[in-house]
């Protein structure tokens, strides 16, 4: 997952405004928050730019995939261990028999689920950050690998 | 499908699979499915390719061949299996060593000198759970999510956060240590012995440090409290149990977090049978073994090279489903089928709980057959 | 080209060996891959102890016990202990197994397997 930093680091650097921003800065973390969009950075689209822009298009792909609540998975650093299905207070509540009691989530459509060793988005629309816009960060804060992000927090 | 999961002791049975989709199971059981297929052994004689049947028969001749024999390994064979290996070693007076150090507790629990519980009873009732120098988040990823502390059970509707108490002891910060958080305490310590006395000191209302008496003041609040212990805690308490059995009567309940897969199995089959466990490394220290039949293990990827240099002097004979260091060197190689997947049988959980598999294939060969036909030859 | 590396002195840490779930699930599949090499030469040490003795996350050292050596890849994490040295268990910390390890920079290639393999006979 790309830092503000990171970002940042390649953009122009000219805190030019034209993007609504004050700072480039400001901006690079918008960008990551899908609050703004690459391409409202202009001069990031002139040519002696490419090289950067391409490299921030590849960062960001990271941040595409994350879902409407801001939740990023990355399979990479997931070992399957399912804390983040058996703490999910959806879970817990949809399926008390299955995910609330330790065993895998009996749920059709769950908000997450482990499938072939990595845990995997299946549906935020059940997430409490997407219905009840409640800040909860159950799966996140038991996951001791980083597997888990959310948007907000980087 | 319902497939239970021989990838470590916890052997979860909620597995589905369908096709190549595996549910439910984490990376090293899920892995163990998917990658069947992959780098599988040869039935070999001397480096060369052969027929299994052949093989078994080379084998037997080196076995008769042989003044001293070990059995090493049979953690990942079932219980049928390891019945069979007890049976050749009454025979021909071999030695059996599966390279667990748990054998000393496994036994304590087996003559009920310790006392001990099923990790459904942990689920339903334990307060505060202990994990004492093993990183269960590594090496049984799902031992704390399935059974232990995030679940909810009977008498602990609330969830981890309220009605349970989390305490991790260890040599440092591992994955497991950082899931202490809220209502958990994470011990460091590099002297578990000390501990254990402070431990036993604060729950004899002594002084002890800061941690010690909060730990203590949670276990007073209920009458179930476990404390699973791992290689790490065998490593600290060397061959002083005395004080440990003191600590876990006063506490509740000792489960063994022995990751591998039917270590318990491999213990009560040689308890039932009689049999002294012996320990591999020694006898290759003291000269005392010319013959191993390695059984579903790659001693080269876990013995101190100075140790295996000497297993390498050895004549061996390698039975596993894959191509591992150690059939890389072997005399024989006798390729079987992977537990649980391709073979079905009986296998103990951590807490000794038998579990019967389910397994997805069928093999023609497999550890007992395998085994059972050495058996036969001699 | 000016090379750092060779500048910084030797550190001697303990060695802990823990088992790694990543680790374990390769070699479950296949000990021989490039995925093994991957999982299991790595020695992790702590962040502090990095920047006490200069290690940066990535590079490739010399991990030496006695007379015999390997070279693998340094991470810094604070999984492992302040005072020590991590290794995954597998065929690498056999092979360097004892109390205390040496760790120092190097422009080497990381060990593979099979070289050790060669070394046990």
């Amino acid at each position: 997952m790309p830092s503000p930093m990171d970002i940042y680091k390649l953009l122009p650097k000219t805190n030019c405004k034209l993007c609504g921003e004050q700072t480039c800065m400001s901006f690079a973390f918008k960008l990551i928050k899908k609050e703004k969009k690459l391409e409202d950075c202009k001069p990031l689209f002139e040519p002696e730019f490419e090289e950067q822009r391409k490299k921030i298009e590849e960062m960001l792909k990271v941040v595409e995939k994350a879902t409407e609540t801001g939740l990023v998975v990355n399979e990479d650093l997931c070992i399957g261990c399912g804390n983040c299905i058996v703490v999910c207070p959806v879970h817990v509540y949809e399926d008390p028999e299955g995910a609330g009691s330790g065993f895998g989530v009996r749920l059709e459509n769950p908000i997450l689920r482990v499938e072939n060793g990595v845990v995997r988005v299946v549906d935020v629309g059940l997430c409490r950050r997407y219905k009840e816009k409640t800040i909860c960060v159950a799966c996140r804060e038991n996951c001791p690998t980083s597997a888990i992000a959310f948007l907000e927090e980087l | 499908m319902m497939w239970v999961c021989t990838g470590c002791s916890c052997l979860c049975d909620d597995i589905e699979i369908e096709g190549d989709v595996v549910r439910h199971a984490c990376r090293i059981g899920a892995g163990l499915y998917l990658n069947r297929s992959v780098a599988r052994a040869e039935p070999l004689i001397d480096g060369k390719r052969t027929d299994i049947d052949s093989a078994i028969e080379r084998a037997v001749e080196i076995l008769k061949d042989s003044k001293s024999v070990a059995i090493y390994g049979l953690n990942n064979s079932t219980l049928e299996a390891q019945k069979i290996a007890m049976k050749i070693a009454e025979k021909i007076s071999a030695y059996v060593d599966n390279g667990s150090k748990f054998g000393k507790l496994a036994e304590m629990i087996l003559r009920k000198e310790i006392p001990s519980t099923t990790l459904e009873n942990v689920k339903d009732y334990a307060y505060v759970i202990f994990y004492w120098g093993c990183d269960v988040h590594n090496s049984m990823p799902r031992h704390m999510s399935r059974y232990t502390y995030y679940p909810r059970g009977k008498k602990r509707q609330r969830g981890y956060e309220e009605d349970r108490f989390l305490v991790v002891v260890d040599v440092r910060r591992s994955h497991t240590a950082m899931l202490a958080k809220k209502n958990a305490v994470f011990i460091k310590t590099d002297d578990d012995g000390k501990l254990i006395r402070e431990f036993l000191t604060a729950l004899e209302g002594g002084i002890a440090s800061g941690d010690v008496l909060r730990v203590v003041k949670e276990l007073k609040k209920s009458d179930f409290n476990v404390i699973f212990g791992g290689g790490g805690l065998i490593e600290g308490l060397g061959n002083e149990f005395e004080e440990f059995v003191r600590f876990v009567s006063n506490v509740g309940y000792f489960i063994p977090a022995d990751y591998r897969t039917n270590s318990m199995g491999f213990f009560k089959s040689l308890f039932e049978a009689g049999i002294p466990k012996a320990n591999l490394e020694d006898l290759l220290i003291d000269e005392k073994v010319d013959t191993a039949i390695i059984v579903g293990s790659d001693p080269l990827n876990s013995m101190p090279f100075d140790v295996a240099k000497r297993l390498l002097k050895l004549k061996l004979i390698v039975i596993d489903p894959k191509v591992s260091f150690t059939s890389k060197m072997a005399d024989v190689v006798i390729p079987s089928a992977i537990s649980g997947v391709e073979c079905g049988g009986k296998m103990i959980r951590s807490d000794f709980v038998e579990v019967e598999l389910k397994p997805i294939f069928k093999s023609e060969y497999d550890d007992a057959k395998i085994l059972r036909s050495i058996s036969e030859g001699l | 080209m000016l090379r750092f590396a060779k500048y910084l002195k030797k550190v001697e840490l303990k060695l802990v060996t823990y088992r790694d779930g990543f680790q374990v699930s390769v070699a479950v599949k296949d000990k021989f891959g490039d995925e093994f090499v991957e999982k299991s030469a790595v020695v992790i040490i702590h962040p502090d102890t990095a920047k006490t003795f200069g290690f940066k996350d990535g590079q490739i050292v010399k991990v030496s016990s006695y007379e015999r050596c390997a070279n693998l890849r340094l991470k810094v994490s604070e999984i492992a202990p302040e005072n020590g040295a991590l290794i995954p268990k597998s065929i690498y910390s056999c092979y360097l197994y004892s109390d205390k390890i040496t760790i120092e920079p190097t422009d080497g290639e990381i060990t593979t397997p099979n070289e050790l393999l060669e070394r046990y006979t």
